[in-house]
């Protein structure tokens, strides 16, 4: 006699016999986890909860179909660990652990928030949700279902070519340079564990903006991931910025490209920290080298500073322009230069009495990257603070001027293609 | 040799920090523990260590003691936090080894071996927390450890999962009649300075050298809600 097919929590088909999938092979006694919520439990009238997919600190996140779609997608819940609950409850709780709960789960909505404004910009790289609400006393948030797996997984088994691997930063570096520049966005946990890969070689940054562990365990020890965190990311007192994920980034490519993790930033800072990188024979081209090497500089402020330059230098595309600003008037900086003056016949002309006839002249060197100011004023210039007169210095993008008389600064900056 | 210790609770309610010492003929072993992981688990820990290695030292002294005593010591450790399910249980780590007139320490995390001459400090380990690595990138000065917001985050404990040994050990050196050294806490270094420390050291006893810091110690926590453990071993190789 047939048995009756029931829905699969797997796969969502209907061929499941109540012990064995006869399409993916489910049996009934796999993937228990004790916490989680039921099989077939409906949330917000429309996600049908099937198997949990993993538990971290904060919460559980489960494989559903969307009832509505008929999509299969990936519901997290907010669920911390650290509490030992059974289900939420929280006129069960005491008041310490209602506080808690609370002041995690404002960090889950964060994340939530964080993850739904991605999602408004369509981006085809990076794993976005779709949809949050609260229910069961906690709160969810769901995102698509990515069938694929993890480039730590994959290059254990495979070394990806490099043609492979620069496809594949190039995509998620433009959408992640996107984040930084429009939405001003980090996302601060970057490595081979966060790529997902599917059959179609599509690749996904996941986890942006994920709450790390909050529970006393590891109060104490720093909470990161060793191997890609760089320094700035081990200090409360440190700021970060795009070039904190440029670092990440760049030390997930080292490691996929030579199978070998780049030393923890602080033992690259005791043993010396413009030691070169040691590449362990990776046939890799130079200038790939050389991109690698500058990301990974320790020093924040001598590091690349943003994703789209780490992509130029990768991608051995690195075009820089230079540009002189002053007020809202830009000025591109060709080989002749950008002369400053009183007199008219000057690219900036500042009728000042202060301001010398040819007062000075900005140009760039692209072989060294850096900006060539030369003073010929009376009253001298003031290059990033220091006194400048009668002479000529060379200074590394970003420069602030300051003229004599004159309010408005001038800035000089690099930018890359 | 003349040693002393002393541990005191600050205002906390369990004290986390384990110490030490064996004199066995012309050798002898110095621990100093200070534990972390919260909830008690902390003194499971540091206690776990400390009685690790001075059981290692009476039973089982070879020619690589530190090495193979304090290896031993992680694994015993890694086991018991497998057993009681328990990742949280670490420790810092803090130990002197003096074998005639020849010395050699190892440590791991941010409690110090201070070494002095002649009432003088010749060295102090350098801590493994974020703070003193703030000080080596140059981001503050080596007087702003004490009270940074970083100060009491790790880089590395003992019962944490390491690549690769994650002690630091000194190199051997010879000592004589006016070395002195200091194995201590946190909670002890933090509210004196080393001033105070080669102050009380001058011309004094061990035990009035740990009496003196001990009331500066005092003073200090006074106008703290949550001091720390305070625990030190005061040594003086001659007298």
């Amino acid at each position: 006699m047939d048995k009756q097919m029931k829905r699969c929590p797997r796969c969502f088909e209907m061929s499941f016999d109540g012990e064995v999938c006869h399409k993916c092979g489910f049996e009934s006694d796999m993937t228990r986890l004790g916490d989680a919520l039921p099989y077939f439990t409906v949330l917000h009238d429309r996600y049908l909860v099937g198997v949990p997919l993993g538990q971290g600190g904060f919460g559980i996140t489960y494989k559903c179909l969307d009832q509505k779609t008929n999509k299969i997608v990936v519901v997290k819940e907010y669920f911390p660990k650290f509490l030992n609950l059974e289900r939420v409850d929280l006129a069960e709780m005491s008041p310490d652990a209602v506080g808690k709960f609370k002041h995690g789960q404002k960090r889950f909505k964060e994340e939530a928030d964080l993850l739904m404004q991605l999602s408004r910009h369509g981006f085809q790289y990076i794993i976005s949700a779709f949809d949050s609400f609260d229910e069961n006393g906690t709160s969810y948030y769901v995102m698509d279902y990515i069938e694929g797996i993890s480039l730590k997984n994959l290059s254990k088994q495979y070394r990806l070519s490099q043609e492979d691997l620069l496809s594949i930063f190039d995509k998620i570096g433009r959408e992640l340079d996107t984040i930084h520049k429009e939405l001003h966005l980090l996302h601060r946990d970057i490595s081979p564990d966060n790529i997902l890969i599917d059959a179609h070689l599509h690749p996904m940054l996941i986890d942006f903006g994920a709450a790390k562990s909050m529970d006393d365990e590891n109060a104490f020890t720093v909470v990161l991931k060793k191997h890609y965190a760089p320094l700035e990311q081990y200090s409360k007192t440190k700021k970060q910025g795009p070039y904190t994920d440029v670092y990440a980034l760049a030390a997930t490519y080292y490691y996929l490209a030579t199978g070998h993790f780049v030393l923890e930033a602080p033992e690259r800072l005791m043993n010396g920290p413009n030691k070169p990188l040691d590449f362990h024979g990776a046939n890799l081209p130079d200038y790939v080298k050389k991109a690698l090497e500058k990301a990974l500089v320790i020093k924040p402020e001598q590091r690349t500073q943003s994703v789209a330059e780490f992509l130029a230098n990768l991608e051995n595309k690195a075009q820089a322009h230079a540009y002189v600003r002053i007020g809202d008037k830009t000025y591109k900086v060709e080989e002749q230069g950008i002369r400053i003056g009183r007199n008219e016949d000057n690219d900036i002309t500042l009728p000042h009495h202060q301001i010398t006839k040819h007062h000075m002249k900005i140009t760039y060197d692209p072989t060294l990257d850096v900006f060539v100011i030369t003073d010929h004023s009376t009253n001298g210039t003031f290059v990033n603070g220091s006194f400048l007169s009668r002479d000529t210095i060379q200074v590394k993008a970003p420069v602030t001027i300051n003229l004599p008389g004159i309010l408005e600064e001038i800035k000089c900056e690099v930018e890359y293609e | 040799m003349d040693v002393q210790t002393s541990t005191n609770l600050g205002n906390r309610l369990g004290n986390e920090d384990a110490l030490g010492y064996k004199i066995i003929d012309d050798r002898a072993l110095f621990v100093l523990c200070d534990g972390v992981g919260g909830e008690s688990h902390g003194e499971v820990a540091s206690a776990l260590v400390k009685d690790s290695l001075l059981d290692d030292f009476a039973h089982h002294y070879t020619k690589d003691f530190l090495d193979e005593a304090i290896l031993h010591a992680q694994e015993r450790l890694l086991e018991k936090q497998k057993e009681e399910h328990e990742n949280g249980m670490k420790t810092t780590l803090t130990v002197l080894l003096i074998e005639g007139h020849v010395a050699q320490y190892a440590h791991v995390g941010d409690s110090r071996i201070y070494h002095f001459e002649k009432d003088k400090i010749v060295s102090r380990t350098m801590d493994h927390s974020v703070a003193q690595m703030l000080v080596l990138s140059g981001d503050i000065k080596e007087k702003q450890i004490r009270n940074h917001p970083d100060r009491s985050a790790l880089l590395r404990v003992m019962g944490m999962e390491w690549d690769e040994p994650a002690y630091s050990k000194s190199d051997r050196f010879s000592i004589g009649d006016e070395s002195a050294f200091l194995l201590c806490s946190d909670g002890f270094w933090e509210p004196i300075t080393e001033k105070v420390m080669m102050k009380c050291l001058k011309k004094h006893t061990c035990k009035e050298w740990l009496d003196g810091m001990n009331e500066a110690i005092e003073k200090k926590i006074k106008k703290i809600n949550n001091a720390d453990n305070y625990s030190a071993i005061a040594l003086k190789i001659g007298e």
